[in-house]
């Protein structure tokens, strides 16, 4: 292992995997056809290649014989996710009893299981079915790759296999330093890293697993869950990355930090790193007004990569819904919940759309209702003023045709909204925030969480982004003290007020689904009215 | 067993085939004048076989509002309108009686409920035939045609003139054209009698009657031989289950849309509707069966229904073809596949029937099954594959052809084409099937070789509906069972009877008593899907029950 002599190590790094971001965030947006064949590999990511978290720790933790300057890093980053961070595990619950039942019931062969199978391994540990993404680790079965891959969602699943970058990454010269390629994203490419500290490429790296990514091999289908795959939950990335817990400081931090510095040197420091991290106000907030977009957008993607024609002549044949959506697209209790006579469903009614046709499982539509409201008319006091249910109307129309919609239409429909949701994202990555429009998006969201009765998807994906507006509102002394209070009682109605039970292998009773089924939306949106009042009017 | 003594078992058990028709008398018997005069068992009619699966009323003039004359031009206290207190009056007098009381009735035979829908023992009946087209003015029929086409408030939905609701809850006419009153009839005689225009007159007559026992009813214009028990399943199954041609087609808009899945079974359903027929058993134990309530009407039940599911599916998939309507069509699949909480438990309890059943790759990848209610899969085969047709080529036939479809609608997106004409083609067969039960004859052998076959220890219910139908079989077989040998041992007839009720509890949907839902608003909410399924308690109670009968099917066998 090279000696290095400063750590330099980038900073701003949120959840989870790897390689294949890089390929799978060139695909969007940049490429002419915004939905690219998903058997697809770039060619680049071959020359990638990991080398094990066990290369990070000698300088990413904190010991004795580590002299390193913690300004940049607090260099406590690998023990907060050895012991703290579910992410450490991933591989484990490929081995506990519900891995098991899962291949018992899929007809896994026995000497390919869960934890050799790249469809699992793609999000429970480092994604190795590109190239010769593992050769530095060995081959198959040898001592340091089993250890590389048991490590699970490791540092290199999500700042990128690190063959390349791993030398120059703490040289300030070769990298801190280099802020312009860096900010542009150059340097990330060139060397291999995932740029963390794009908001963008950030959200859509977590979605990747947390949500699928077909082009990168990540997707739980129907016959997972039907399996046992527990469910995805809702994900909202500023309150998953706060209950990892975070190892990274934010930039907003380190301002704090930076106002209270007596000392002109190191108060210059903190100012240097902010203005090669090109700081802003209300950062998290700009992140958290992307995601719904950026969220909307990459389910979609899969809607679309899966009707694509091209995908049902490769597809494998024992895929049943080859060149179709697959049914865990849509919305789990659109068919799954008891019947009832007389049933809430058909008293509550189904909000324009069919009955008896399942709609789309969309829990990023209020948060990206909000994000294209600030695209369209930047100083709209309505949120509901946004163009997105006419941008999503044609999808819409195709995916209510017939159940499961009409394959062919849906695809045209899906590739046309990604194109508009991506102009939408590209007006809202110029845009900057300030304490009047945080407080405005804050007064938007309780509107809308009032206007559509939110189910405990949404409902997690609203409070997480309140959160997030309200802490950065605080900081800036813009908010009153009640809001803390209201926000507290938001988090709990979304079970977001505890931290994530840790992680224990046979534990079958936690699948989530409970929460989702318990969950009365007419009482949620009742506690959005004393966050609306605590911020008085926008 | 001796092959010789069962051909000549055979033959003295033959018995014209005339006698079944006059022991099953329908609704509209005889004249005013005729009163009291019942057919006798023994008054032997030699005919020729009817001509069976055309229907004997075209629809364009079942459509045509001139040709009803409407529930009032039946109900005279001499006709059919007879009072159900005071002297004891034959079944054809008091059909409208019946039909309109409501006040309940005990139930004249075993009443097999369908185990969800209805209290088990449930032996005190109404006619809901006659409230059919009243539920269109009830709110939630508005909500269903609010929710259907999107409408702003229950104020503009009009069910009660939507030809999607009245072609099955009241006359088969331009429910926009037609008179209020003929609709308001709900299900009236017509409805399963035929239109009267033409026979009213003619069907009061001594010679008519004679005609109408000969079952020589191509002469009579226009009315329906419900006393043939093919025909009448037809009939039924043209509203209970479907009918594309005519648009009677309850699929899953209209069931999310809040219209209640149709749950039709006809041996059951004979069982719960108040007879206003007379409905005579045969005269010697042993020699034949009822044929309404047990193994015959069984079996017409499962040949009519299934065929009829197959028509709906043919024309379904050949709408779908022109994309004029949804497809895949979820009605077509068993409901509770889909239908279940995510909840480890339910989880846990489908995973373990699937994999009993031998289900699991396919089941998991793509959960639904078609065919588990009103084409129910696992009883056409125990007939299909019985003693009864073994000499049918048709019966192979159309299980080759039921297992083309049924490959074609595990797919996610099934063929409209294909699945058009197989399903066609295998109706056919079926069709071909349901004339030869007439030929057929229901002895003990036939009841045991049927009870034997459904008691398969090696049957697995894939899921409740399975569960359910093999109950309702077993029910129809053993009333049958036990008709054909009233000599049974008390004790050996207590355990089955007791499996069997053990067995409907075990399916019986949860009971909530009172549910909240959408905050504040109290509604008393029944669950509607087997909540509670636990697939080891239905294992064992079918265990039990195909275990008591084995042990009489053993030892009664000469």
């Amino acid at each position: 292992m090279t000696r290095i002599s400063r750590a330099t190590i980038s900073i701003a790094t949120a959840a989870l995997f790897a390689t294949a971001c890089t390929l799978a965030l060139l695909r969007v947006g940049e490429s002419a056809d915004p939905v690219a064949d998903g058997k697809l590999e770039n060619p680049a990511a071959h020359s990638f290649q990991y080398k094990g978290a066990n290369y990070c720790s000698g300088c990413h933790s904190p010991s004795n014989e580590n002299k390193l300057p913690q300004d940049w890093v607090l260099l406590n980053e690998f023990p907060i996710w050895d012991q703290h961070d579910r992410h450490r595990h991933a591989f484990e619950a490929l081995t506990c009893r519900r891995a098991k039942q899962i291949e018992r019931l899929m007809g896994m062969p026995a000497d390919k299981p869960a934890t050799k199978d790249e469809r699992c391994l793609a999000c429970h540990s480092l994604d190795l079915s590109h190239g010769d993404a593992g050769k530095l680790l060995g081959e198959p079965g040898s001592e340091r790759r089993q250890t590389a891959l048991a490590q699970g969602v490791s540092c290199e699943a999500c700042h990128g296999a690190s063959s390349e970058w791993f030398g120059p990454h703490s040289e300030p010269a070769l990298w801190r330093d280099k802020d312009h390629e860096r900010m542009e994203g150059t340097l990330y490419n060139e060397f291999g890293m995932t740029n963390l500290r794009d908001p963008v490429k950030r959200t859509e790296l977590c979605l990747s697993c947390h949500l699928g990514d077909i082009g990168a091999g990540k997707f739980v289908t129907h016959e997972m869950y039907a399996a046992g795959h527990p469910p995805l939950p809702a994900f909202e990335i500023e309150a998953f990355c706060e209950r990892m817990p975070r190892h990274w400081q934010l930039d907003s931090q380190r301002k704090t930090v930076q106002k209270g510095e007596t000392d002109a040197a190191k108060k210059a420091g903190i100012d240097k790193i902010l203005e090669q991290n090109r700081y802003q106000p209300f950062g998290r907030s700009k992140a958290v007004l992307l995601e719904g977009l950026v969220t909307l957008r990459a389910s979609i993607k899969l809607l679309a990569n899966q009707t694509d024609p091209r995908a049902a002549a490769n597809a494998d044949k024992d895929y049943p819904h080859a060149g179709l959506a697959d049914f865990a697209l849509y919305d789990c209790a659109a068919c799954h919940h008891e019947l009832r006579i007389p049933s809430q469903r058909q008293e509550r009614g189904y909000f324009g759309g069919a009955p008896g046709r399942p709609p789309l499982k969309y829990w990023s539509l209020p948060l990206a209702e909000l994000g294209s409201a600030r695209a369209t008319k930047g100083t709209a006091a309505n949120a509901r003023s946004s163009n997105l249910e006419a941008v999503l109307a044609p999808l819409h129309a195709a995916i209510r045709s017939r159940p499961f919609g009409d394959a062919a239409w849906v695809h045209a429909a899906s590739v046309k909204a990604i194109e508009q949701i991506g102009s939408a994202i590209a007006v809202v990555e110029k845009d900057s925030l300030d304490a009047k429009a945080a407080r405005r998006l804050v007064a938007q969201l309780c509107e809308l969480g009032q206007l559509l009765p939110l189910d405990f998807d949404s409902a997690r994906l609203v409070v997480g982004a309140l959160d997030t507006l309200v802490a950065e509102l605080t900081a800036e002394q813009a908010a009153a003290p009640t809001a803390a209070e209201a926000i507290a009682a938001l988090k709990q109605a979304v079970h977001l007020d505890h931290p994530p039970a840790p992680f224990k292998c046979d534990d079958d009773a936690q699948t989530g689904t409970a929460d989702a089924a318990d969950f009365d939306s007419f009482a949620f949106s009742a506690k959005l009215k004393p966050l609306a009042a605590a911020l008085g009017p926008p | 067993m001796n092959e010789t003594r069962t051909e000549s078992r055979q033959r003295r058990q033959r018995w014209p085939r005339a006698i079944g028709i006059c022991a099953a008398v329908a609704v509209v018997a005889a004249t005013g004048w005729l009163a009291g005069i019942e057919p006798s068992p023994n008054a032997a009619v030699s005919v020729e076989p009817i001509a069976k699966p055309k229907p004997a009323v075209s629809p364009s003039r079942e459509a045509s509002a001139a040709n009803y004359i409407g529930v009032s031009g039946c109900t005279a206290a001499a006709c059919h309108g007879g009072p159900l207190s005071g002297p004891s009056l034959p079944a054809w007098q008091t059909a409208y009686t019946v039909w309109a009381s409501p006040e309940p009735r005990v139930a004249s035979g075993a009443a097999a409920t369908i185990p969800g829908e209805s209290p088990a023992g449930a032996a005190r009946l109404v006619d809901k035939h006659n409230r059919a087209y009243a539920a269109l003015f009830d709110e939630r029929s508005k909500r269903i045609v609010q929710l259907l086409d999107r409408l702003p408030d229950t104020k503009s939905a009009a069910p009660q003139r939507d030809a999607r609701c009245t072609i099955c809850h009241s006359v088969p006419v331009d429910p926009k054209a037609a008179a209020a009153s003929l609709l308001a009839d709900g299900i009236g005689c017509e409805l399963c009698h035929g239109p009267a225009k033409n026979w009213l007159r003619e069907h009061t007559h001594l010679s008519w009657l004679k005609d109408y026992r000969a079952g020589a009813f191509k002469q009579l214009t226009d009315m329906r031989n419900t006393r043939d028990l093919v025909e009448r399943a037809q009939i039924c199954a043209s509203c209970h289950v479907g009918d594309g041609q005519l648009g009677r087609d309850v699929n899953h808009d209209l069931i999310a849309a809040g219209h209640p899945r149709l749950n039709f079974q006809f041996h059951a359903y004979l069982g719960v509707m108040p007879k206003h027929w007379s409905d005579k058993p045969g005269a010697k134990p042993g020699v034949r069966t009822d044929r309404e309530t047990n193994a015959e009407a069984w079996a017409i039940g499962q040949l009519v229904s299934a065929e009829a599911a197959l028509r709906l599916l043919a024309s379904r998939a050949a709408s779908a073809e022109k994309q004029s309507a949804p497809w895949p069509e979820f009605a077509e699949y068993g409901c509770y596949a889909c239908h279940h909480q995510l909840s480890d438990k339910r989880a846990t309890q489908r995973e373990k029937t699937l994999e009993a059943s031998e289900r699991k790759l396919a089941a998991i990848s793509l959960p639904w099954t078609w065919g588990t209610w009103y084409f129910p899969d696992a009883e056409l085969r125990v007939l299909l594959g019985s003693e009864l047709f073994a000499k049918a080529p048709e019966a192979k036939q159309a299980l080759e052809l039921i297992d083309q479809v049924r490959a074609e609608m595990a797919k996610a997106s099934p063929s409209p084409s294909e699945v058009d004409s197989t399903s066609r083609q295998a109706a056919d067969r079926l069709a071909a099937l349901a004339n030869r039960i007439e030929a057929e004859k229901f002895d003990s052998r036939t009841i045991d070789d049927l009870l034997t076959r459904a008691a398969d220890e090696h049957f697995s219910p894939a899921d409740w509906d399975e569960a359910a139908q093999r109950l309702l079989t077993i029910d129809a077989l053993w009333n049958a069972y036990q008709f054909s040998r009233p000599q049974t041992n008390a004790n050996d007839s207590a355990a089955v009877s007791a499996a069997l009720d053990g067995l409907r509890k075990v399916l019986e949907f949860p009971r909530p008593a009172r549910e909240a839902f959408g905050g504040a608003k109290q509604v008393s909410a029944r669950v509607d899907s087997p909540a509670n399924y636990d697939a080891d308690a239905v294992t064992a109670q079918f265990k039990m029950l195909f275990g008591s009968l084995k042990r009489l099917l053993g030892s009664d066998r000469p």
